[in-house]
């Protein structure tokens, strides 16, 4: 990957490993791009946006964070949703609605989110 | 960033199912951090899963950003005054900016409204299994 961010630390990092590490947070924002203003960018640049979209898709499908993991299960549902519907791939747009919903009926359940009060 | 990701799911999932459920909750949270938040206080009492201190302002939180755009006045902001630690979560604004606020008009007011003693008890479900609270960070952090 030759679109890099940097860490607080320095470090460089490829977009497609960051992505896949975080899970959701710079997904969002790549997925906002993506959406918004992708006619802004080279399509060299929104190709390998696609290419990082799906490594972290498919490292949140591996991670498989548990519906009490509150903010980060929430992001991981919507990657592996937006990211299977949008590229065809059924087993991650299935693992994604899932964990929604898992997430939905877990909060009904308590009437709040197990990552409670968390200001982060 | 709970409420970014529901905003998330509000704003561009696909099904119309998960942008329901994403609405829900978001609405339901609102009500939550509202109920809980003190205007006076400019803060939420513990328990604090992850969080990365205890005072909203002494530090940027990202529920602190979110509240701050609600209420949308300097004096009721439950931010540092000027600059402080984690001040790296404003590079959330532009995601949320991009998303939307979507708060009930009764849980905004509520959030800048006097706030009289109360007591409030929430059960919270105990099975969680993500990080510890966050830590080398801010000076008051867990």
């Amino acid at each position: 990957m030759r679109i890099r961010r940097f860490t607080a630390s320095g470090k460089r990092q490829s977009t497609t490993t960051s992505l896949t590490r975080t899970g959701g947070s710079s997904s969002a924002a790549i997925i906002i791009i993506r959406q918004k203003f992708s006619q802004l960018l080279p399509v060299e640049i929104q190709k390998e946006i696609d290419i990082g979209l799906v490594h972290a898709a498919k490292g949140a499908l591996r991670r498989n964070v548990t519906p009490e993991y509150t903010n980060i299960s929430i992001m991981s549902a919507f990657l592996m949703d937006y990211v299977g519907t949008e590229f065809k791939i059924d087993e991650l747009k299935t693992a994604g609605l899932q964990k929604a919903k898992a997430i939905y009926s877990l909060y009904k359940s308590h009437k709040t989110f197990s990552e409670y009060n968390s200001p982060t | 960033m709970t409420l970014i990701g529901l905003a998330l799911w509000r704003e561009l999932a696909f099904s119309p199912e998960s942008r329901q459920m994403g609405r829900t909750l978001e609405a339901e949270f609102w009500h939550e951090a509202s109920t809980f938040y003190n205007p006076n206080l400019k803060n939420m009492p513990g328990a604090y899963f992850r969080g990365y201190g205890m005072d909203m302002r002494k530090y940027f939180s990202i529920m602190g950003i979110w509240i701050a755009l609600a209420v949308d006045t300097e004096k009721d902001a439950p931010m540092p005054p000027q600059s402080g630690p984690k001040y790296d979560e404003m590079s959330n604004l532009a995601t949320i900016f991009n998303l939307g606020l979507s708060i009930p008009k009764a849980d905004l007011v509520s959030l800048t409204g006097e706030t009289k003693a109360r007591f409030i008890s929430r059960a919270v479900p105990n099975s969680y299994r993500g990080d510890t609270p966050k830590s080398g960070n801010c000076p008051d952090s867990a």
